[in-house]
Parts: structure tokens; C-alpha cells; sequence
């Protein structure tokens, strides 16, 4: 399905949505005002889809971090119209603190905030649920099943939000996101109020304690009042058995199909609402049955909350879940999942496909071990290359010079060959982390890496108590000038770019931030690039080196004619022989072995960066 | 129609997904019913990939085990990410071609050898069609299109959705490559109806 139809008018064509997709066109039909975010897998694609649909008739942007994004999403709901705030798990944390206090204060148009966690952490990062949030904020979460749900709930959590008046949040995982099917689409409306906003600081201040605690007792009625707007959103159906399941989200698939597969007629509560839980339902499907099971993946959230309703109950249930066992705390769910719980209830009965040990074993030993590196010609290898002969010529060795990591692509210099990057907390942590090992007292150079995407997001703080304290430092900021790992977004700081936005500079900031020591570098140039490094490294202050060039891709992407590189064979010394061969020391995947055992370089993907004729002592490039 | 699964595999760049949008968009043409998983992870930098296509009523998005009844691999050792899927004597469809990275370009004993892969694969079924996709992308003029032979292979041996449908949706995904696609997929396609008959 071409993205261009996200907006399509054409009620009567059959179109292939994905989780994201389907997201996307909710908001568009619910007549929304504006849609900003930040990047994050697997939330990005819905703002991507977006972006590249034209003539939509209302602002969609990606915002510098995931805070100003729902806060710039709160003005616009203030001022009356609509607008929708995306995220991945992640971002929710660094929003939360925004997102916690407009739950309590309220909104006006409907605000509908997106959160997308990942479990088994596809693309890493803390495998967290979500859920715990719309409690600690008091807040209404849905939770779609499917694509089409997935559309229908964005559509009518706008309504929601402005029956309620309070930010609506709607939780999808990664399998979502992540899948397509045949969707029908609504009509798209369209929404034309004039904004306005009036003076009221007992709702929008956090006027002292009696305010802010009417403000909670309001939250709290409001969370009642979705309840009952949506207690179709979480069906039960009730048939003669005496074994329930209650679902939430996606895992209503896996079971559907489980239960299909052995024509088995469970009682089922499916639940389309994190919070608040539909506790009636839950007490009458206990009262109706004596063993329950509860799929949810991650924490056991409604597990606990049955546990605390079988109490009410008048003859005992059984709870199958995680707390006691067998389904567990971590990881995703699946059908094959399902189905062994559903052997533990029903026994033999049940279908099981036939997984032999030997092909398991088999399996395993064929998975063949493969790198995440940088692109072929990334900048970033140049930096970390230069990074690494440069801690070597300071007669450092590797495990006496720590460097802090950060999100991004830049965090692949953690990976061989370069093994640079020691940590990855968050966005923006190299810097502050690198500031705490100094305090700690460590004695020789401390570097902190961090890309220029995630320097915007929420290093820039971090520069600044730096510089405050004078800790001594050193920072490179890799600036390839996109928000690469995720997709080649842009961010305030791009180029080029966009004709009406301000670029912002990296190096204007830094000196801003009072820090003289900084300089601005082609990394591809390693000549140049290795005594800035030392000398920035050696420097008893804070020193910042801009390491900066384009990322590959987007700059090849522009590229009319193709060059590359050549490796000589007669010059090479052959893989095996060479001790630093430009293979084992750069990792590119474009540099590969020839049949006689000396490198190749494959001329359909270099983008001849030069590295490689660099590394090579043998001149054979 | 009758559920039927498949399983795409290969490494990030090498078009896996574009395979399985090519699948989707002709099933919907055809008013087939179909549902697409789409697994990425950190594949564009290396790594790898895998899809579901599900054609006919399903409701997981993804694949019990045991219960694919094709595969179709872009990469001949990434057969191994996916078997598990496939359920007993299930078709093979994959590529002969092989696509080493980091560590076994420095040490290609790393790799496994083909011998051990087939007799791996025999543990599930004897079914296995490998196709020279590199060999026959290069042959049709675009070393890319390792993916379009493996579709056009593969579509030699279905029924449910003719290659009216799957060349259409070639050229609906993609306008700017699809004669380079459509040659490759014809290759592949005409390779594979030969290698039916010489059976």
C-alpha cells in the first residue's frame, strides 16, 4: 500500500494498514490539528507516514524531545483544537513529567497521547510497561488489538478526550506496529474552531495544595467517567465453560487463534482499556468460572488486580498468570505461548507442533554471528577509528580511558571492532555521566560521545553544568546532521534542510555554554582529526571536538555518479596475513574477502570515504 | 480461501520486506484475505529479517510454529532463523546465495557449509528448491533484485495468486525499478517452471 493513501477520501478501496498506518489515519479522521513526536522504533513510522502524505491540511512535526513535543501538543489542545503526541516507551519517561501535570490539570481539545513499548526489546532499551504510567497519572490508556482497532480507538479517543476533558493515552506494542492488514477507513473530518484560552489558574497553575489536590480528585472522576464511555471496548463473553481468559491488547490474537485451532469455548474477557480496569466484568466473569488465565505481557497488572477480586468471589478460583507461574515477567508473547499454557489447562488434547531437539540444536549452531556496524562510509567509523589511534598515541591503554556512549547510531562504537563506547543510559547521559566519573575522582581522560540528534534531545543541559563546574571533560559530539538510527530524521540542527527553519548550530551552542576549547572537524580527514582529538583529550578544561560530516546514506542518496575504491591485490597482504588489515580494523561491510584471500572492495556499495586507503600500510588501496 | 503461511527471511537490505508488501498488495487485489508481520530489529545495519505473510483468516500476526507452509529465504543460512516455523515436509524456496559479514569474512570457517544446511533442512523436509538468485539477478541485469528471482521462483509454484497479480503489485510498489524487477522476476520464475519439469 503506498503511503500516499494515508489520506485518501476513497472510502471503497481496499487498503493494507499497519499498526502505525491505521494510527495515523484515526487521527486525520478525527480531524486533528496537529501531530509532533520524537523518534523512537516503533513509534516513528506514524509521524513518517505522515510526513509523507500530502495535502493532510494541518502541521506535522518532529519536536526536539519528547517533552516539548507534548507540551507543544498541550497548547494546541488548550487553545481548543486536537492534536495527537507520539513517543516510544522511552520518550514517555522523558515526557512524563509534562504529561503527569497536564493529566491533572486537564485539556480542551481532545489530546490524545501515543506510547509504543516494546517487549523483548526488539530494539533495545528498557523492557518497561507502559500501563504503570496511566496509573501513576490517573490516566484513561486504551489498548487496540489490531489494526483496525488500532484506528477506531485513535479516532475516538479525540472524542473521549473532549467528553472527559483529559489527555487520552493509547498503548500499542511492537507486533502492532509492526502488522498489516485490510482495514476500513471512516470519514475524514474536518474540524475548524478558532482557538481560544481563558484565564483560570485553579486548572492550568499548580496554584498551591488545595488546588492541586482538587485538580487529583477531578483526574480521579474523569478516569471513572471514561470507564463507563467505553465499557464496549472490553467485551466479555460467557459460554458453559469453567475456564476464563482475560486478554490485553494484541495477546487477544494469540489466544483467538489458539483456542481456534483446538475448537476450544473458553469464557474470554477481552480488554481494550488498561485503565481504568472494568472490575465488575472482571468479578463477574470470576463469579461464572474456576480457573482463569491472564495473558498480558510484561507486569502483571490485571493478574494482581484479579487476585484482589477473587477475594470477593464465593467459591475459590484459580489464577494462572506470572506471579506464581508459568507465563513470564520478560519478553513478548506469542501463539506458541498461548498454547502451551492452553496443554497445561486441557493436557494432550491440545495441538502442539512437533519441535525436534536435534534441529533445535541444529539451529542454533547455523545462526550465523553477525555485527551491527556502522553503514559503509559512516563518519562515524572515521571518529571512533580516530578515537582509538588517538588514546593509543597518548600511551593510554583501551581500559584506562573510559568513554560514556550515547542513543543513537553512535552507540554502534561500542560494538567490534572498535569497542569504544563503555555505556548507554539515556539520552544525553554520556555527558553528565562522564561529569560523575570525574567527581568520582578517576584520574585519566574521561570522553563522552554523543550524536548531534541526541545532543539537541537532551544534551545540551548536561553541556552546561559542565562548563558551570569546569569539570575537565572532553565531549565529541558526532555530527552527521540527521536523527540517523531511526530513520534519518531531522532535527533542529540539520542541513540542509528546510527553507523557513532556523538551523540551529552546534558550535554556537557550545560556545554559548562558555567553553573555549572547541573545534570543528571532518573526521574523514584523520590526519587532522587524530592531534584535535589528542589535544583536546590532553587539555586540562573542558573541550568539545565537533566531529562533522553528513551521514552516507542521505548524502549518497543525492549522489548523481558512483565512486569507489580499489584494492590492488598484488599490493595486499592478504586477510590472513595483514595483522591490522583494513577489515579487522574498520568492520565495513563493503570490504570483502576475495578468493585469494586479499580484501575486495565491492564497488556497487563504497562510497570511497578513504578510511580503508588510510588504515592500509601496505598502500594496496 | 484455505489459510496458507509463509515465511520470509533473509538480512536487512536485501528486500525481504519489499517481498512480503509485493504479497500483501496482490492479495488485496485478488480480495484474498491477508495479514503481514513485519520483523525488523537492528536489520539495516546488518542483521536479520524476517516476515509473515498470512494469506486466508488468521488472527496472530505471527506464525505458530510448526504451521508455515513455505519458507522463502533470501540468504541460505538465514533458512536456519525461520525453519522452526515451517511445518513438516513444508516447501523450502531459497536463495543459494550466501552474504558473510564481519566475523566470518575474517574467519569463513565461521560459515556453515552448504552440506550441513541441506542435511539440517532434511530433518524437517525433503522439499528444498535452491535457486541461483544471485547468479540469475545478475543475469536479468540488476544484482539487487536477489529478491524479485525468489518471488518469481516461488510464484511458479502457487495457485491462490496468479503472476497477473504479483507482477501488478511489483509495479505498484515501486514504478522507478520495475522493469529491473519484472526481468528479474521472470528469470527467476522461468528457472524454477524448468527445474519443475526436469523433476
Amino acid at each position: 500500500m503506498a503511503v500516499k493513501d494515508i489520506g485518501t477520501h476513497d472510502l471503497k478501496k481496499p487498503l493494507l494498514f499497519s499498526g502505525n498506518q491505521a494510527m495515523a489515519r484515526g487521527a486525520i479522521e478525527a480531524g486533528v490539528a496537529l501531530v509532533t513526536g520524537y523518534p523512537g522504533t516503533p513509534s516513528t513510522y506514524l509521524i513518517e507516514a505522515l510526513l509523507k502524505t500530502s495535502d493532510l491540511g494541518f502541521r506535522v512535526e518532529w519536536s526536539i524531545n519528547e517533552k516539548v513535543a507534548f507540551e507543544v501538543g498541550t497548547g494546541v489542545s488548550w487553545a481548543g483544537l486536537r492534536s495527537l503526541v507520539t513517543m516510544k516507551m522511552s520518550g514517555l519517561n522523558v515526557a512524563s513529567d509534562a504529561f503527569l501535570s497536564v493529566q491533572y490539570s486537564g485539556t480542551n481539545g481532545g489530546l490524545v497521547l501515543y506510547v509504543a513499548d516494546d517487549p523483548n526489546t526488539y530494539y533495545g532499551m528498557v523492557e518497561q510497561d507502559s500501563r504503570h504510567y496511566a496509573r501513576l497519572a490517573a490516566a484513561p490508556m486504551m489498548t487496540p488489538s489490531s489494526p483496525q482497532e488500532a484506528l477506531d480507538y485513535t479516532r475516538r479517543a479525540f472524542d473521549l478526550s473532549e467528553q472527559i476533558g483529559r489527555p487520552v493515552m493509547i498503548l500499542i506494542t511492537t507486533a502492532l506496529a509492526n502488522t498489516s492488514e485490510s482495514v476500513t477507513l471512516g470519514k475524514i473530518k474536518s474540524i475548524k474552531r478558532k482557538p481560544s484560552f481563558e484565564f483560570n489558574i485553579a486548572r492550568y497553575a499548580k496554584a498551591g495544595p488545595a488546588a492541586c489536590v482538587q485538580q487529583h480528585k477531578d483526574t480521579l472522576s474523569a478516569l471513572e467517567q471514561f470507564g463507563s464511555l467505553t465499557d464496549d471496548l472490553n467485551p466479555l463473553t460467557l459460554t458453559e465453560s469453567r475456564i476464563g481468559f482475560i486478554t490485553q491488547g494484541i495477546t487477544w490474537n494469540y489466544l483467538q487463534e489458539a483456542v481456534h485451532l483446538n475448537n476450544l469455548k473458553p469464557c474470554t474477557l477481552k480488554l481494550g482499556v488498561a485503565n481504568p480496569l472494568p472490575k465488575e466484568k472482571i468479578k463477574t466473569l470470576l463469579s461464572k468460572i474456576d480457573t482463569v488465565v491472564v495473558l498480558e505481557e510484561l507486569e502483571p497488572i490485571v493478574e494482581e488486580t484479579v487476585l484482589a477480586l477473587r477475594a470477593e468471589v464465593d467459591h475459590p478460583v484459580k489464577v494462572i498468570g506470572k506471579i506464581h507461574g508459568p507465563l513470564s515477567l520478560t519478553g513478548d508473547y506469542n501463539i506458541d505461548v498461548v498454547l502451551s499454557v492452553l496443554q497445561e489447562i486441557y493436557g494432550d488434547q491440545v495441538l502442539r507442533p512437533e519441535i525436534s531437539d536435534d534441529l533445535s540444536r541444529q539451529v542454533q549452531a547455523f545462526k550465523v554471528k553477525r555485527l551491527s556496524t556502522f553503514c559503509t562510509g559512516c563518519p562515524h567509523r572515521a571518529t571512533f577509528y580516530a578515537l582509538n589511534q588517538t588514546i593509543e598515541k597518548l600511551g593510554y591503554k583501551k581500559k584506562d580511558v573510559i568513554i560514556t556512549g550515547d542513543i543513537g547510531c553512535t552507540i554502534l562504537g561500542m560494538n567490534e571492532p572498535f569497542q569504544a563506547c563503555w555505556t548507554e543510559i539515556c539520552m544525553g547521559s554520556s555527558i553528565s555521566l562522564a561529569q560523575g566519573f570525574k567527581y568520582a575522582g578517576i584520574k585519566n581522560p574521561v570522553i563522552a560521545t554523543i550524536g548531534d540528534g541526541t545532543f539537541f534531545h537532551s544534551g545540551i543541559p548536561a553541556l552546561l553544568n559542565a562548563s558551570h563546574s569546569r569539570t575537565n571533560v572532553t565531549i565529541i559530539i558526532l555530527d552527521n546532521y540527521w536523527a540517523a538510527m531511526t530513520g534519518m530524521q531531522p532535527h533542529v540542527g540539520t542541513k540542509p534542510y528546510s527553507e523557513d527553519k532556523r538551523i540551529i548550530m552546534i558550535e554556537e551552542i557550545v560556545r554559548a555554554a562558555g567553553i573555549e576549547n572547541v573545534r570543528r572537524v571532518n573526521p574523514y580527514q584523520i590526519k587532522r582529526m587524530i592531534p584535535i582529538l589528542m589535544e583536546a583529550i590532553s587539555s586540562k578544561e573542558i573541550s568539545v571536538v565537533i566531529s562533522e560530516a553528513e551521514c552516507t546514506i542521505q548524502k549518497e542518496r543525492r549522489r548523481k555518479t558512483r565512486v569507489s575504491l580499489k584494492v590492488r591485490p598484488e599490493k595486499c597482504a592478504g586477510l590472513d596475513v595483514c595483522e591490522h588489515s583494513c577489515m579487522k580494523v574498520l568492520g565495513c561491510p563493503s570490504i570483502d574477502r576475495g578468493e585469494d584471500g586479499k580484501a575486495y572492495i565491492d564497488p556497487t556499495t563504497c562510497t570511497a570515504c578513504g578510511l580503508c586507503h588510510h588504515v592500509c600500510s601496505y598502500g594496496a588501496v | 480461501m484455505k489459510q496458507y503461511n509463509l515465511v520470509l527471511s533473509g538480512l536487512g537490505g536485501q528486500g525481504v520486506m519489499t517481498v512480503s508488501q509485493v504479497f500483501a498488495t496482490a492479495a488485496l487485489r485478488k480480495n484474498v484475505q491477508v495479514k503481514l508481520f513485519e520483523g525488523t530489529g537492528i536489520s539495516q545495519r546488518g542483521g536479520s529479517v524476517l516476515s509473515f505473510v498470512r494469506f486466508g483468516k488468521s488472527s496472530s500476526p505471527k506464525i505458530p510454529l510448526g504451521r508455515g507452509d513455505a519458507i522463502i529465504s533470501l540468504e541460505i543460512s538465514e533458512v536456519a532463523s525461520v525453519i522452526q516455523y515451517l511445518k513438516q515436509q513444508g516447501q523450502i524456496w531459497t536463495s543459494s546465495g550466501t552474504i558473510h559479514g564481519y566475523y566470518t569474512k575474517l574467519s569463513p570457517e565461521l560459515y556453515p557449509i552448504q552440506d550441513d544446511i541441506k542435511a539440517m533442512i532434511r530433518l524437517k523436509t525433503t522439499h528444498l528448491h535452491m535457486i541461483p538468485a544471485d547468479r540469475l539477478a545478475q543475469e536479468a541485469g540488476s544484482a539487487q533484485a536477489v529478491n524479485m528471482v525468489m518471488l518469481g521462483a516461488f510464484s511458479s509454484s502457487i495457485s491462490f495468486l496468479n503472476t497477473d497479480s504479483l507482477t501488478w503489485a511489483i509495479e505498484e510498489i515501486n514504478k522507478k525499478f520495475a522493469t529491473a524487477n519484472l526481468n528479474a522476476f521472470w528469470k527467476g520464475y522461468e528457472f524454477a517452471k524448468k527445474e519443475r519439469v526436469a523433476e
